[in-house]
């Protein structure tokens, strides 16, 4: 039927229906919860790194701007108001050069050119939205997966009302 | 009543109903955010068309990234056009391709509700 997803998320196989005893099928429920509670907990996982590039993306666009803008108006001096922290702002005097420094984390910022500081980041936010698709697509077919698994679920439970009636009359 | 059976076709395209639906409510958020947007980007435009260039202290300062440049006039007016435009085209993306998936959704609803009526519900 199906196959697995590019990162290897293995697919909910519909149940195909024979007769079952009432033993079999309260087995078969049992394994289609523990599925579905595998599915919700990888979904639970790709929601958090969804979370977390939702948060990076922003701060890769936003860096991006800034460089940009200071690319388009080389040799310009602004008035800069800043956020030196939360609750204080600091004005500054800019003057648009051909280098910018980038903080790239672990304590460590690094002299670019415009150029330079312009592909880095531009290569960084197309990388972090590629990684976001990724995800999007698997929380879609985990989702799929899901609604397998619920739709075998109400299959078999409604094949074992219909077993308790026969087994009544 | 005889319940209808369900086949795999039919678990697919319940799946594929499913996937466009949840889709579709995402993506109505992101559009909504994005005329948010674009508003404040309207109303900032208007107020800043009341200006005059040689209002130095009063011309609003422009955000670029987490800080507040000090621009000229042209410069702020451009810029917001700029913003503004980006984001039209944003909502353009977003809207053609819910058009696509509406149609897929509609044909899809057409076929489940056609074979399982109202054992199912799709609203």
């Amino acid at each position: 039927m199906s196959s697995s997803n590019p990162r290897g998320i293995p697919p909910a196989q519909f149940f195909e229906f024979k007769e079952l005893s009432m033993e079999e099928a309260q087995g078969h429920l049992e394994k289609f919860q523990e599925a579905i509670a595998k599915y919700k907990f990888m979904e639970t996982s790709v929601v958090r790194r969804v979370a977390s590039l939702d948060d990076k993306i922003p701060d890769i666009r936003k860096t991006l701007q800034s460089v940009q803008f200071l690319k388009e108006r080389q040799g310009d001096s602004f008035t800069v108001t800043y956020e030196l922290n939360d609750t204080l702002n600091a004005k500054a005097e800019v003057e648009a050069k051909d280098n910018v420094y980038l903080w790239l984390g672990a304590n460590v910022m690094l002299e670019y050119t415009v150029e330079e500081a312009e592909a880095l980041l531009t290569q960084k936010l197309n990388s972090a939205e590629e990684t976001l698709k990724a995800c999007k697509e698997d929380l879609e077919f985990l989702r799929a997966q899901v609604t397998t698994m619920e739709v075998n679920t109400a299959r078999v439970y409604n094949y074992t009302v219909l077993l308790r009636k026969k087994t009544k009359m | 009543m005889e319940q209808v059976p369900v086949l795999a076709e039919d678990q697919r395209n319940l799946n594929e109903f499913s996937v466009l639906h949840s889709r579709k409510a995402i993506q109505e958020l992101d559009i909504k955010n994005l005329k948010t947007q674009i508003e404040d980007i309207v109303d900032a435009k208007n107020e800043c068309e009341l200006l005059d260039e040689d209002d130095g202290d009063d011309i609003p300062a422009l955000k670029v990234g987490d800080a507040f440049f000090q621009v000229s006039l042209p410069v702020l007016l451009d810029q917001l056009e700029q913003s503004e435009e980006s984001l039209e085209k944003q909502v353009d993306v977003l809207r053609s391709s819910m058009e696509k998936d509406e149609t897929r959704i509609q044909e899809l609803k057409s076929m489940l509700y056609s074979k399982f009526h109202d054992q199912i519900n799709l609203d």
